[in-house]
């Protein structure tokens, strides 16, 4: 630029004189100094706020520290029995949930074709309105059971509600999703009960975990971490023992005093050849066995057949030799692991956790070891859990039409041999099954088009549904298709109320009460089933008389007043561990529910054992080796043809009465020309199935042992690459008949060869900016293979690598 | 400046027997101290921050192969060689005994990070705290800690902010700070209770004791940077007893 | 060509002679409300009263519209400034405060400390502000780091940078 001297001395003298004069000199140092200054974040009052965190079953306490009305730092509760102050990352990433940018904060219609993306946002009495006029014009043209609920958790006041809602509207098509629970099954097997079972793992000396992730994910795992350390430390001198049995080095394999690799869904050999061992040497509790279990010995039935018992079965047919070849673990540590079984107890065998086509069967093998050793109902064995310490609900009074559609289901199990009550481990064939009768479904907290290994089967049965609506907080795979989207507040800002962690024998009561306002126009699942009753009105109206879910909360915790054993977490729980304080006399119920703001939560009674009346429920009041509950199921099942062809996978004909005994049967899918690996998928901490993918700081913490963060990997044994020429850090496409991905090659010692491991939970398509393009989702290499006990999708494939 | 031997030495002692590596601490850390979060490509270059991080260093070869985790965190050394090579005296060590971060005296010279031999100083490669977070995220950074510009070096201070907070509270009342007045955020979360904080000097804190254990060990000790960091070894089962 | 070298250079130096000059000055802070801190005082209200967070908390606040609204709900003279609150207590809308004393964001101070520990009056860092009958534009006070530490200095108070630096 051409800048005359005349000009130069004219913008000098003219800019001095403006910075003499005024404020132009300010304004521009004060640039000159922002440029270099950071800014401050803004201060406020603080304020502490103690709640139940709800993002897995697990209800840790928690308290959280609030500037003003912005919450900045979620902490453990140092008054909670159990958790005792610690928090999983998970938790402590919330904050990255509560204020992401992607939340969902107005109800929106979609405009245009599904999944298209053009929304319109809505007001809540409008977005109701046209669910409630949806519902109510399909219940009285084609009846209350078009409407379909998907349920995508199982703890918290949302499930009850939604579950009364569906009764009050008379629709008996309620389902549960899963992540599927084989030691479920396996307790309603041979003890007949239905329930997830509880461990008495703070006192058990040795476990043998078939591939139970104990301290990275199940149940509770801030407990679980707890209660491992205390197995270790809690006497000095008498050190417990974890052995981890599986496929992959996962963390808890890592912690474990012992991994043992052993082939992939070869769970259930491997604990018949060590209950082999304990039966020939006689180191099984002859007196527990003897005086609980049936199905042991050899019988005579009552046609004069000989029925064989587990235990001629199991020398016969699971001597470690055989063991040793199919499991690839030597028989030498097959007979040290049953000695040490047998001799270090107390002793509890937990898993496995599911995923392979024979978990269920694998869960009976493995459940069988607890009943050889006595570890049921025993110090460190397998217990019920505790009764639910809250009053149930007032029954809901259905008007006709409703009557009419709760009578009208077929309930058929589907592709599952056992009855499921309603809940599955994945959508697809129910989905399909139900898409020509569904005109309305609500799903909440699930995200099938994401998770489901059948994705594309779910996509064709929602295209056949008219209205389709999801509560959920972020827009993700599934509610990008749907109709109406209601958006969902967090923990943070709901009214929510938690029993005991699955896996807890303790009662325990956990409260979530709201820090913050909820963001935007988010509500929370139980406060929209309110205003959607509210404003269907008639019966369904009157099922819910509460006006919010404050008082739904206090409707249940009230009860507790009068409750002879428990009490509020006392002070000094950290330092007394699970002792329960006596009640003292509240005078009234406020003065009990400021207590419970105030700390957190109730500690009800603590576990117990020996209860047999509540433990065996089978026919035989008895442990059952040899399932009765599973001869009946076969037998309902038998004149169905899909039903035969499913049975077929069983080693053995399905008339054998062997077959009502623990076995093992090969995983599926079996071998597959050209696809010569198989695939193992697993799910981590910090990601969990995919849900918390939009958070930053669980996508660094991702993967510490490969040294990953922000992506997929897949894990190769490197005798395995070398083979396939494969170097770490190579892109290579993984393949299986179904479809293929590209994801990282991580050559890992921690995982047996001829096998490739891959974390679930990346891959989104939707959901947020974090998550969006993160990775990839292996579920699309996952065929339609189900265990045919459960009818749980097979989480197991046969692939092959070849570099990208 | 040497430690003033009347106020606690503060230390931290970390069971590698019950660490879990589940990286609650490294989460928890990051929340309370505004440490942005690294994208992708970020993370790729090596530059994410973690003022606490898990190393999983995996051992053996195929069958046996063990991982061992170890949180790793500044080591608030009683020898610090960071504050040696500092230019700027922006890092030093306190009368409290903890090596502070002072950012607006750092130049961003990286000589400390250099010196460091655990790794544990972050340099900002980005100005992160503009352009990071989304205006709906930046309600949740605590308002104790500074958002650091681009440019400059920082790393664990044991949660200073919260220790301030705790000297007030003791001299509000009059008494003398306590080993147990105050924990930093990734001792606080520690789901497996692996972590304890307090006064190493106090014969009555656990810490004292724990750093006394037959376990205990330092890291880089033959250094002679006086890590007040403990930690205590993986025990393991006995085969002969059972225990 | 020496003669332009020259020009050029004391116009730089000009230049930036100015924009330190500027940069060093404090901008005016104009109140939306031209409070009258004596007046109120003079009616027997303490500090503390409005700035509430003074004795217990890091940062000492200014008085949420709850606490104008306590006496102003009704107009208690015919000032036009207290119809301007009254306006806005009606629409309950907060008052926009301009903020006249405000610290660097790298320094961290607690008014909780220096009040309860260290018993400052409020004057020795604002100035008798009680005492003014409009809001001051520009602080009574520099708040310097040299001020703070000649303070600090002379009282024994912590001269460690993490004092007040974190």
């Amino acid at each position: 630029m051409e800048v005359s001297r005349r000009k130069f001395l004219q913008l000098t003298v003219v800019s001095t004189a403006g910075v003499a004069l005024g404020d132009g000199g300010t304004q521009l140092g004060n640039v000159l100094q922002a440029s270099e200054q950071e800014e401050r974040v803004p201060n406020g009052v603080e304020q502490w706020l103690r709640t139940t965190c709800t993002l897995c079953p697990g209800g840790c306490g928690a308290r959280v520290r609030l500037i003003d009305t912005r919450a900045v730092k979620l902490d453990g509760n140092p008054l909670h029995p159990v958790t005792r102050g610690g928090l999983c990352p998970v938790a402590e990433a919330a904050l990255q949930l509560v204020y992401s940018p992607d939340r969902l904060t107005e109800p929106m219609l979609r405009v245009g074709g599904r999944g298209q993306g053009e929304w319109q946002p809505l007001s809540w009495e409008r977005a109701l309105q046209i669910l409630a006029d949806g519902l109510r014009s399909h219940r009285d043209k084609e009846g209350a059971e078009t409407l379909l609920l998907v349920l995508g958790r199982s703890h918290g006041l949302a499930p009850e509600l939604l579950r009364r809602f569906a009764h009050a509207y008379g629709t008996p098509e309620v389902l549960e999703l899963t992540s599927g629970d084989p030691a479920a099954d396996a307790l309603w097997l041979t003890q007949g009960i239905r329930t997830t079972p509880a461990y008495d793992l703070e006192n058990a000396h040795y476990v043998l975990s078939f591939g139970v992730p104990l301290v990275d994910g199940w149940h509770g795992p801030v407990r679980q971490m707890l209660a491992l350390a205390e197995m270790r430390q809690a006497t000095p001198g008498h050190r417990g023992k974890l052995v981890q049995l599986e496929a992959r080095l996962s963390p808890t394999a890592a912690k474990a005093d012992e991994w043992i690799p052993l082939a992939p869904g070869t769970e259930g050999a491997l604990a018949l050849g060590i209950a082999h061992v304990l039966v020939a040497e006689g180191f099984y509790n002859p007196a527990f066995v003897a005086e609980r279990t049936f199905g042991f010995e050899d019988s005579t039935d009552a046609a004069g057949n000989r029925q064989p018992g587990f235990r001629s079965m199991v020398l016969e047919q699971y001597a470690p030799a055989r063991v040793a070849q199919i499991t690839g673990v030597s028989e030498e540590t097959i007979r040290r692991l049953a000695t040490e079984f047998a001799r270090f107890g107390p002793a509890l065998a937990i898993g496995p956790i599911g995923g392979h086509s024979n978990a269920v069967e694998s869960a009976l093998a493995v459940h069988a070891l607890n009943a050889l050793v006595g570890g049921i109902e025993s110090v460190g064995g397998v217990l019920v859990p505790p009764v639910p310490v809250f009053p149930e609900l007032p029954p809901v009074d259905p008007d006709p039409k409703a009557r009419e559609g709760l009578a009208s289901a077929q309930r058929s199990p589907g592709d599952a041999l056992l009855p499921l009550n309603g809940r599955v481990a994945n959508l697809a064939p129910w989905l399909e099954r139900l898409s020509d009768v569904t005109k309305v479904l609500l799903l909440w907290d699930a995200n099938p088009l994401f998770s489901d290994p059948e994705a594309k089967r779910c996509h064709e049965a929602l295209e056949k549904i008219p209205l389709i609506a999801t509560i959920a907080p972020f827009l993700d795979e599934t509610a990008a298709f749907a109709d109406l989207v209601l958006p969902e507040s967090t923990f943070l800002e709901s009214w929510d109320v938690l029993d005991s962690a699955p896996g807890l024998p303790d009662q325990l009561v956990g409260l979530t009460q709201p820090a913050l306002a909820a963001r935007g126009q988010a509500k929370s699942a139980g406060e929209i089933v309110l205003a959607l009753a509210r404003e269907l009105g008639g019966s369904i109206g009157a099922a819910f008389p509460w006006e919010s879910m404050e008082q739904v909360v206090r409707a249940k915790v009230d009860g507790l007043v009068r409750d002879a054993q428990g009490g509020v977490f006392p002070e000094a729980a950290a330092a007394q561990g699970n002792e329960a304080a006596a009640t003292p006399d509240y005078e009234s119920p406020d003065a009990l529910w400021q207590d419970l703001l105030n700390r957190g939560g109730w500690s009800g009674r603590p576990r117990e054992y020996g209860n047999w009346r509540r433990a065996l429920q089978t026919r035989s009041g008895k442990y059952e080796f040899s399932s009765q509950n599973l001869r009946d199921a076969i037998t309902a099942a038998v004149p169905r043809e899909p039903m035969r062809a499913l049975l077929k996978t069983f080693d053995a004909d399905f008339t054998d009465p062997r077959l009502l005994l623990p076995h093992y049967s090969t995983p599926l899918p079996e071998d597959v020309d050209g696809f010569p690996l198989r695939l193992l998928l697993f799910r981590t901490l910090a990601l969990g199935a995919g849900e918390h993918a939009n958070q930053p700081f669980l996508q660094e913490i991702v993967a510490p042992h490969v040294n990953v963060q922000w992506d997929s990997w897949a894990e190769l044994n490197p005798v395995t690459a070398a083979s396939l020429q494969i170097a770490d850090g190579d892109w290579i496409w993984l393949e299986s008949p179904h479809g293929r991905i590209r994801v990282r090659a991580k050559l890992w010692p921690g995982i047996v060869p001829g096998a490739v491991a891959l974390p679930l939970g990346q891959g989104h398509t939707a959901v947020g900016q974090y998550a969006r393009g993160t990775g990839a989702n292996p579920i699309a290499l996952l065929s339609a293979t189900r265990d045919p006990l459960s009818g749980a999708a097979v989480l197991s494939a046969r692939v092959r690598v070849t570099r990208a | 400046m040497s430690a003033d031997k009347t106020q606690p030495l503060w230390g931290m002692v970390i069971d590698l027997d019950r660490c879990t590596g589940c990286q609650a601490c490294v989460v928890a850390c990051k929340q309370e101290n505004n440490v942005p979060f690294s994208s992708r490509e970020e993370a790729a270059y090596g530059r994410e921050i973690s003022w606490i991080r898990v190393m999983a260093v995996t051992e053996g070869e195929f069958p046996k192969v063990k991982i061992r985790y170890m949180p790793l965190l500044c080591q608030q050394c009683d020898a610090p060689p960071c504050t040696r090579v500092c230019p700027t005296r922006a890092t030093y060590k306190n009368p409290q005994g903890i090596v502070g971060q002072i950012y607006p005296r750092c130049i961003g010279c990286r000589y400390c990070a250099n010196a460091c031999p655990y790794q544990v100083k972050y340099f900002n490669w980005y100005n992160w705290s503009h352009f990071r977070w989304p205006a709906e995220m930046r309600e949740s950074l605590n308002p104790d800690v500074s958002l650091r510009p681009k440019g400059v070096i920082e790393k664990c201070t044991f949660c200073h902010h919260r220790l301030q907070h705790a000297r007030e509270q003791a001299a509000i009342e009059g008494r003398p700070v306590e080993s147990t007045d105050f924990v930093p955020a990734c001792v606080s979360s520690c789901p497996a209770r692996a972590m304890v904080f307090g006064d190493l000097r106090d014969p009555e804190s656990t810490v004292h004791k724990l750093a006394a254990s037959p376990r205990a060990f330092r890291m880089l000790e033959d250094l002679g940077t006086e890590p007040k960091v403990v930690y205590l070894k993986e025990g393991e089962w006995n085969a002969t007893t059972g225990g | 060509m020496l003669r332009g070298f020259w020009i050029a250079g004391v116009s730089l130096l000009l230049v930036i002679g100015a924009v330190l000059v500027g940069s060093g000055r404090e901008r005016s802070v104009r109140q939306p409300i031209q409070f009258n801190h004596a007046k109120h005082k003079a009616a027997g209200l303490e500090c503390s009263f409005c700035h509430q967070g003074v004795d217990g908390q890091a940062f000492a606040g200014l008085p949420p519209l709850e606490t104008c609204a306590i006496c102003h709900t009704a107009p208690m003279t015919e000032s036009a400034e207290e119809a301007k609150l009254a306006t806005l207590i009606v629409k309950g809308e907060p008052v926009p405060w301009q903020r006249l004393y405000g610290l660097a964001p790298h320094v961290f101070f607690s008014h909780r400390r220096h009040l309860q520990l260290a018993q400052l009056e409020c004057k020795t860092c604002h100035g008798p502000i009680e005492d003014a009958t409009t809001p001051p534009v520009r602080p009574a006070v520099k708040h310097s780091m040299k001020w703070c530490m000649s303070c600090h200095e002379q009282r024994g108070a912590s001269l460690d940078c993490m004092a007040c630096h974190r």
